[in-house]
């Protein structure tokens, strides 16, 4: 009945095409109606609506990220940002874009690209993922370490209030501390304090070169003391990864661990870096060093930032951090712990930023399954715990990525309540007084 | 509330010579290096973390207003006092607490001047990157406050992109870390949200900050243009050819005649416009770059291109530029500083807006400014005893603001909003825009008592109008605060 009525109510917005009844899953919750408005104007009237009738609402791009967050309290409206899919704005010599919150992500590159420009911003699923949601989630990859994240890089926004108000902020300068950084505040809060409806980011010529090493080592310490030897030469990025990992990435494991590295810059430099990490890579100990040049250097890290992204459900996926000198011990800790879960559990770790992914293959589980037996959600569970209490053991913190409904009300997608969680609270009934907007998606039950 | 009740309670908290209330005393913090001034009732000095946190819940129980202040060199009067209210100086917590060497990170308290840190660290080969003209004075609290940005900010970003995470005391006494070594804590990124919030959120009592390391090469030109607008193209194909440089800076002909009166730095005395070029990182990289930079501004008009060629010569080619608006002193007795930005191609147009303005208006305009960013930074030359002149100035101003934003630009790059633009903000903005930002500072502070009177629009009509006699404009010069 709440249907029938909401769904008359937003026919007076969108056009009919724009409502369906084919919406994405959100942890087990189908909401009902699916919407999806084609201007920023249709956008804010929708969720004008979707607030005066208390509606619980999923806002979501490509959808490629609905796994992230706890599940939520309850899901009655879908709202795609799909069709909200254009350039608005693009001068190249400016080195600024904006882009409507359901441009894909592979689309705005190729256009960049077109100016031999760059938005560097590592997204998995480029091809689904919608610039909105790479920026609700919070989504990077190892590149960071040059670049920064979406706070860094995004310079305005406009953005839906939960009660449908649109909102400016920022600009579309390089360069702008007028006002607050409320499109900062919307970076990585799940949608929860509005609905993003454009973006306007810095971007950066693509840099002449791009090479990527590859070194395989024995032993997983030596890895990550030859990353922190190799950060003197200035990498853009890099990662460590296991036997699973690069099983995954490559087909085939190179060493029991490998040490990839990315230098992106001037040619000269580049050879020079190559040629000094090398250097560093063999004095580590490294067995093999290989080096992929442009495309492959791309393509190999686009793959590092796909992994385990888009996997069966019955999979596990998570995110820890530590303070980055302390990552060797979390990844070393974490592949001990790992052993007697008798399933593949593949790391990657970030030495240069302190991150860390790991994704689970719950090996019994069928690819239609949604649910796995009590003994291995139990093993889950225990590890997910031990990996934890490491990471905030050196400094960080443990985000659940994906798993299945019954994992997720076992342990706490988020963690502990963050510090400052008042304020939190408080931004949340000041952005969303209906709590419309994901509620209980996000962290303390937000 | 009775001052002196505030003050014995302020004492009751602070050793009696951390609280300053007599007002002979008093009339040193009146203000900033803004035009505005205001005496408080009284000011603090904490020491630690547990005093600030003390006398704001000493505040919020006593509905007393609080504007923290750093060094007082910003430009837009974010550290002017609130009337009746508490200034609180962190100039008393002003040490390095930890250089982390292998995370490359610095943790320092509020009051630790941006340069000494940079000094400090400068033997382990790293450096902060974020430079203010300022920088000799201004502290690392402040720069937090305003998101300060500097002549590098072009290639390595302002403060925000530079810091990892904050111990805040909230309105009401609450400490909170937000950010901090390891990335990704969970929760709304409330660090991004308090840096640039011109001390409206909280008093920031530690800072943890990234240091980089510094290039193994550093190449400085001085490039020699007939008139602004040239200097501008020059920049915008520069950045145009995939190329930015470390700082792109321009001055024109009045600010080089200024500097070269004060400093004698060798600035050619009758250029139209004069850029800076700084590129720096790895040589191979400054090869690849020098020759189409080079080509890029003859082909712009340059009819000289000057190098640095030792690193002397580069400080003196810095040592006019940060000095710059120093020396526009010697030109008028006031000086109204502006901070627009607007989109980079849009420079050529806009400068030579500015000549046309100040023709019409009669006035003299400085022009000194980070080109690269966009950021404008036009000087409106006058004597405050000219009230005529005033007048002009204010209108001159308000044409120049108004052309940005219709360019699509910004009303404040890296000075902030303060009370002096605080009443053009609904310029750029509209009221829901403000209303959201409003409701972003309610989330901290429900009783508006943090610097209450700044950023938003007061409906009193343009803040330039504000510059009328009786503000003591000896002092409005003597605050040389250059940006």
């Amino acid at each position: 009945m709440l249907t029938e009525t909401l769904h008359s109510q937003l026919a007076e917005i969108v056009s009919q095409e724009a409502i369906t009844s084919d919406s994405p899953t959100v942890d087990g919750k189908r909401p009902a109606l699916g919407v999806a408005p084609r201007s920023v104007a249709e956008l804010a009237a929708v969720v004008a609506e979707l607030h005066a009738a208390e509606t619980a609402t999923i806002p979501f791009g490509g959808g490629t990220m609905l796994d992230l967050g706890a599940p939520p309290t309850a899901a009655e409206v879908a709202l795609g940002t799909g069709s909200l899919n254009a350039i608005s704005g693009y001068e190249p010599a400016d080195l600024i874009v904006t882009a409507e919150a359901g441009v894909t992500v592979a689309v705005l590159q190729a256009t960049l690209r077109e100016h031999d420009q760059t938005l560097p911003l590592e997204v998995p699923c480029p091809d689904r993922a919608t610039i909105g949601g790479a920026v609700a989630a919070n989504v990077h990859g190892p590149l960071r370490y040059t670049f920064g994240t979406a706070k860094d890089l995004v310079m305005g926004m406009q953005f839906i209030q939960g009660d449908g108000t649109l909102v400016k902020s920022g600009g579309e300068v390089v360069k702008n501390v007028a006002g607050f950084g409320l499109h900062k505040l919307q970076v990585g809060a799940l949608g929860t304090l509005g609905v993003i409806a454009t973006a306007t980011f810095k971007v950066y010529p693509l840099p002449r070169a791009d090479q990527s090493l590859i070194f395989a080592f024995e032993d997983s310490d030596a890895a990550f003391t030859a990353a922190a030897a190799v950060r003197a030469h200035q990498p853009a990025a890099a990662l460590v990864g296991d036997a699973v990992a690069q099983q995954c990435l490559f087909g085939a494991v190179r060493g029991a661990h490998v040490l990839l590295v990315r230098f992106m810059g001037a040619q000269g430099a580049v050879a020079r870096q190559v040629r000094a990490a090398t250097a560093v890579g063999t004095e580590a100990g490294a067995r093999a060093t290989e080096v992929f040049g442009e495309t492959e250097s791309a393509t190999l890290w686009q793959l590092c930032v796909d992994l385990g992204s888009d996997s069966a459900p019955t999979n596990v996926l998570f995110k820890a951090s530590a303070v980055p000198s302390e990552m060797r011990h979390v990844y070393a800790d974490l592949l001990r712990a790992a052993e007697p879960l008798d399933e593949h559990a593949g790391f990657v770790a970030d030495p240069l930023n302190g991150s860390l992914k790991c994704g689970i293959h719950a090996a019994d589980a069928q690819p239609q399954d949604s649910s796995v037996d009590a003994d291995t959600l139990a093993r889950h569970l225990r590890f997910l715990q031990h990996a934890r209490a490491v990471s905030q053991e050196h400094g960080g913190s443990l985000v659940l990525q994906r798993g299945t409904v019954a994992l997720k009300a076992a342990f706490d997608v988020w963690g502990p309540s963050p510090q400052g969680l008042q304020f939190m609270q408080n931004l949340k009934q000041a952005f969303d007084p209906h709590r419309i907007l994901n509620p209980g998606r996000f962290v303390a039950g937000i | 509330m009775d001052t002196r009740e505030l003050v014995a309670r302020l004492q009751s908290v602070l050793a009696e010579e951390h609280v300053v209330h007599l007002p002979e005393d008093l009339i040193v913090f009146e203000r900033d290096a803004s035009i505005d001034a205001q005496l408080p009732a009284a000011v603090v000095f904490p020491r630690t973390t547990a005093e600030v946190s003390e006398v704001l819940a000493l505040a919020s129980e006593l509905k007393v207003p609080v504007v923290p202040k750093g060094a007082g060199t910003g430009l837009s009067g974010g550290a002017v006092p609130e009337e009746n209210g508490i200034l609180l100086s962190v100039s008393r917590m002003r040490d390095i607490l930890e250089i982390d060497v292998e995370n490359r990170t610095a943790l320092v308290e509020p009051g630790v001047v941006n340069l000494e840190l940079s000094s400090e660290v400068k033997h382990l080969g790293l450096y902060y990157a974020p430079d203010p003209s300022s920088q000799y004075a201004c502290t690392l609290g402040g720069n937090v406050a305003e998101n300060s940005g500097g002549a590098h900010c072009l290639r390595y970003g302002c403060t925000i992109n530079h810091v990892l995470g904050l111990e805040v005391v909230f309105p009401g006494g609450e400490v909170a870390w937000v950010g901090g070594k390891a990335p990704d804590a969970p929760g709304y990124d409330l660090m991004s949200a308090i840096i640039g919030s011109e001390g409206t959120m909280g008093v920031v009592t530690k800072i943890l900050v990234k240091l980089l390391p510094v290039p193994e090469a550093v190449e400085t030109y001085l490039a020699i243009f007939e008139n602004v607008p040239d200097a501008c193209r020059a920049v915008s194909s520069i950045i145009g050819n995939g190329i930015i440089p470390a700082a792109l800076e321009i001055m024109d002909q009045v600010v080089t005649k200024a500097i070269e009166e004060a400093h004698q730095v060798g600035y050619p005395a009758d250029a139209g416009g004069v850029l800076i070029i700084e590129i720096d990182g790895m040589q191979e990289e400054l090869d690849e770059q020098r020759d189409s930079i080079l080509s890029l501004c003859q082909e712009a008009g340059a009819r000289e291109i000057r190098v640095a060629q030792t690193a002397a010569e580069r400080e003196t080619v810095w040592k006019g530029r940060k000095g710059a608006i120093g020396a526009l002193g010697r030109l008028a007795p006031n000086y109204y500083i502006q901070d627009c930005v607007v989109p980079r191609t849009k420079l050529p147009e806009i400068m030579g807006f500015v000549e046309d303005v100040a023709a019409r208006y009669d006035i003299i305009i400085a022009n000194v400014f980070h080109a690269g960013d966009g950021n404008l930074h036009p000087n409106l030359l006058f004597d405050v005893r000219d009230g005529d002149q005033v007048q002009r100035v204010i209108a001159a101003g308000e044409e120049i603001i108004r052309a940005c934003i219709d360019a699509g630009g910004s009303l404040s790059g890296e000075h902030g909003i303060g009370t002096e633009k605080q009443e053009y903000m609904d310029w750029l903005y509209g009221e829901e825009d403000l209303e959201a930002m409003r409701k972003l500072k309610r989330a901290f502070d429900p009783d508006w008592l943090f610097n209450p009177s700044k950023v938003f629009p007061t409906g009193e009509g343009p803040h330039a109008a504000k510059i009328h006699i009786g503000k003591a404009p000896v002092h409005a010069t003597a605050a040389a605060v250059w940006k």
